[in-house]
């Protein structure tokens, strides 16, 4: 390579500015063959104010140096000898390299096809020879300004893009992490089925969701005005505001009103959002919500289908607006179906819309044809049937699906009973206790007192009048057997009735002083109980209310398995959550399926799910639940309980795992345990207060095994 | 979405027809352009005729009711339809731009 010192410059033509600087230290290859030629052009050139030129004396030397150094620009003579110019710019153009490297071609040859060969093999541009100087220039500019114009403009481009693209990933980080998700889905007990999809690289629409602590979620979908840039800079400045708020996170109208008062004058005029934020009692399944003007929500189910009153003026456009909540349930069964306007503003194929009723009919279609869980992805499947994927506006469908049992596998879990079971604490009309007595009953002057405590009292006199049929009036709950002449005079009755008793799980109290006889027949039927009276009425009070509510709870459970369509539902393995007395009731209900004889799986699960929600979560000792019993003070108490900050968020679970030939329930809770070996040993258990729920679970079994403190139980039922 | 500007003394009425949409952006602000030339004491927006409103179309209100609160004029948005009330009802901006 040599250079040629410019002696002094020449103007390049049109131009009275310098040249600028990335023009000017463009690096030209100049082609000739003729080493006068290739002078000549880098005189002119350094003239005109180039300085970085380099020289090939043929084809083959060109593309050598091009290979090894890229030019800006090359001025390539066509007639060399070995390869042409013409060969010199087909293979350069083959290049992706150099496909558009600007060629300046220079020939002394005129003629027309001369010059259309030239550019169909690829040059950019054309000087004959003799050069002109001013014109070689001039042209030797505009080709090198094109070209950097050209290179900025794409670097420019690529750099856009790149930052749209970082953008882009930056939006999608503002939805809700996968941990997230899954915390929500634990709490939640079900599962988010969430799509999103922005019109343009960034979208306007943005949805979300958390853990609140106390076994509460929060769920929210917005959607600002328009799409794009502008719109994910007002999305980013939403989502980063709501960061500021997080004490209000429980209050879904406090929350809107205080975003909303922080937004105002940040979005540019006729720019707004419009937003729906809902919190999720998962234990009470209370919905407390508040709207901005979102499309309403859908709430739907097995059996209805509602939305939600979302409406409320949109956040950001006025600063005295105020949000009030609104409040609605989300039963496990159900789901919460939130979405942004394009789904049912979007045109159909007949140039209507779908519209919210059209979307209501869908989500119906959508939910008859399989899976819950799925229903939001056959929906969309179904939409976009309709659509150019390239929608007009931002699609946000996010949909919460609560699962039948709270905990439970997912969407193949038991289905809920339709008929929610009547638990103990609030059977109406009470059993009654059927007195036989034939003495000055101390506790004639307490029978006021059974009353008061729930039990409905029978007073037949001294004489049993009804006694051969008692077991058919299910009202009737407790035979008491007071005295050893009552006892005596009822003895055949009781042999009578004890076979209709035990199916009704009814009983048979016999209250007589002292001992029982064990050789007695007829104490040890299987429907009688035995109470040593000299041990006083207000525990014989006690012991009658607790025969008395756990007749109920049968009863109940009885009823709901009489429900028809808990029939031939499949039980799943897994872990299942219960956290109530109802929840514990029902999730026995389905599990007693497991069984060809349903009833007696379902009282042995009754009796562990409820010990380990009375004892286990909510802490209530054995003496002091057959105090309330008494009092009738249980259900009350187990309210109270439930609701105070101590107990609330705490549940019992039971792992599901069935063999060919056995089904086993491990049932745990968070309680402090029990001295359970007293209890598995005692044989006169059906006598106590306490552990009497472990005995009658003990004859529902084939294996009851309990561990570490005895909050950890596994029992098992050979098929 | 096409326009119709009648003035009647004071009162000007835009009749809308067709739909209102992010896209109807820059027809819209040609409206709002030959309001504030022309002197206005109400003006009515009517809707009778429009099936179809998005949000950037509700912006587009907004953007005229500040444009009319600025300038002094009343704005009246009346007439809405089907999807197009129901928008107008769920984001309470029918209270907003009445009047």
């Amino acid at each position: 390579m040599t250079k040629t010192p410019a002696n002094d410059k020449m103007p390049v033509p049109g131009r009275n500015a310098a040249l600028p600087e990335g023009v000017s230290s463009a690096h030209i290859l100049v082609v000739d063959d003729m080493s006068l030629m290739r002078k000549m052009i880098g005189m002119c050139l350094h003239r005109g104010g180039f300085a970085n030129v380099s020289y090939a004396e043929d084809g083959d030397d060109a593309l050598k140096q091009i290979a090894s150094f890229m030019p800006d620009l090359v001025i390539l003579d066509i007639n060399m000898p070995r390869l042409s110019g013409y060969d010199v710019c087909r293979q350069l153009r083959a290049e992706p390299a150099t496909a558009n490297l600007p060629i300046l071609v220079q020939s002394a040859s005129e003629t027309a096809e001369e010059r259309v060969e030239v550019f169909a093999v690829g040059a950019t541009d054309f000087v004959s020879k003799p050069i002109n100087h001013p014109e070689l220039l001039a042209r030797v500019c505009m080709h090198l300004e094109n070209r950097f114009l050209i290179r900025s403009l794409s670097d420019f481009q690529d750099r856009m893009q790149s930052e749209l693209h970082m953008a882009r990933e930056m939006q999608h980080s503002l939805l809700p992490e996968t941990e997230i998700v899954d915390a929500v889905e634990m709490v939640g007990g079900g599962s988010i089925e969430a799509f999103y999809k922005a019109s343009s690289e960034l979208g306007g629409d943005l949805w979300g969701t958390w853990a609140l602590s106390d076994d509460k979620i929060g769920i929210y979908v917005l959607d600002v005005t328009g799409h794009g840039v502008g719109a994910a800079l007002n999305t980013f400045s939403l989502h980063a505001t709501m960061a500021r708020f997080e004490d209000k996170k429980h209050d879904p109208a406090a929350f809107l009103t205080s975003l909303n008062s922080a937004l105002v004058g940040t979005f540019q005029l006729g720019k707004f959002a419009t937003m729906f934020y809902g919190v999720l009692d998962c234990r009470t399944h209370d919905l407390t919500y508040a709207g901005a003007g979102a499309p309403k929500p859908i709430i739907f189910g097995d059996s209805s289908t509602r939305t939600l009153d979302s409406s409320g003026l949109p956040v950001a456009i006025l600063k005295s607006a105020t949000y009030e909540n609104l409040f609605d349930r989300l039963d496990p069964g159900e789901s919460l179906f939130c979405y942004s306007d394009v789904l049912i503003e979007a045109e159909q194929p007949d140039g209507s819309i779908l519209g919210e009723e059209g979307l209501i009919k869908w989500i119906e279609t959508s939910a008859g044809c399989g899976d819950r869980g799925t229903v939001i992805s056959r929906l969309l499947d179904q939409f976009f049937r309709t659509q150019n994927e390239q929608l007009d506006d931002d699609l946000t469908a996010v949909a919460i699906h609560r699962h039948i049992v709270a905990g439970g596998d997912g969407n193949n879990g038991p289905k809920k009973p339709s008929k929610v079971v009547q638990s103990a604490e609030t059977a109406k009309g009470g059993p009654a206790v059927f007195v036989i007595s034939n003495r000055d009953s101390p506790f004639e002057a307490e029978y006021d007192d059974l009353a008061a405590a729930g039990l409905a009292v029978k007073r037949p006199g001294p004489i049993v009048h009804k006694s051969d049929d008692a077991a058919t009036d299910d009202t009737i709950a407790v035979v008491l057997v007071d005295g050893t002449a009552g006892f005596e005079f009822a003895r055949d009755k009781i042999a009578f009735i004890d076979q209709a008793f035990r199916d009704a799980n009814g009983s048979v109290v016999v209250a007589l002083d002292g001992e029982p006889d064990e050789d007695d027949p007829i104490l040890s039927l299987e429907s009688v109980r035995y109470f040593d009276a000299s041990k006083g009425i207000e525990k014989l009070r006690r012991f009658l209310a607790q025969e008395a509510d756990d007749f109920i709870r049968v009863c109940a459970l009885r009823h709901a398995l009489g429900q028809s369509d808990l029939a031939q539902k499949p039980l799943v393995d897994g872990v299942y959550r219960f956290a109530s007395r109802k929840e514990a009731q029902e999730l026995a209900t389905v599990f007693s399926q497991a069984s060809t004889d349903p009833m007696p799986l379902a009282i042995g699960l009754s009796e562990l799910f409820l010990n380990a929600i009375e004892h286990g979560c909510l802490e209530i000792g054995h003496d002091e639940k057959g105090q309330l019993i008494e009092n009738g003070q249980l259900g009350d108490e187990v309210t109270r309980r439930t609701n105070s900050a101590n107990y609330r968020h705490r549940y019992a679970s039971v792992e599901v795992v069935r063999g060919e030939q056995e089904v086993a329930f491990r049932v745990k809770d968070p309680g402090p345990g029990f001295d359970y070996k007293s209890y598995l040993l005692d044989k006169s258990g059906h006598e106590k207060k306490h552990g009497r729920g472990i005995v009658m679970a003990n004859s529902c079994f084939t294996r009851l095994t309990y561990f570490g403190c005895g909050n950890d139980v596994e029992a098992v039922l050979v098929l | 979405m096409e326009y119709r500007i009648v003035n009647d003394d004071d009162n000007t009425t835009v009749f809308f027809k067709g739909d209102i949409t992010f896209s109807e952006n820059v027809s819209f602000r040609q409206i709002l352009k030959e309001l504030a030339d022309s002197t206005v004491a109400t003006c009515v927006f009517d809707l009778t005729e429009v099936g179809m409103v998005d949000s950037a179309g509700l912006g587009m209100f907004l953007i005229a009711k500040e444009q009319a609160d600025t300038a002094g004029w009343k704005l009246n948005v009346t007439g809405a339809q089907g999807h197009v009330a129901s928008m107008l009802k769920l984001t309470k901006l029918s209270e907003l731009l009445a009047g």
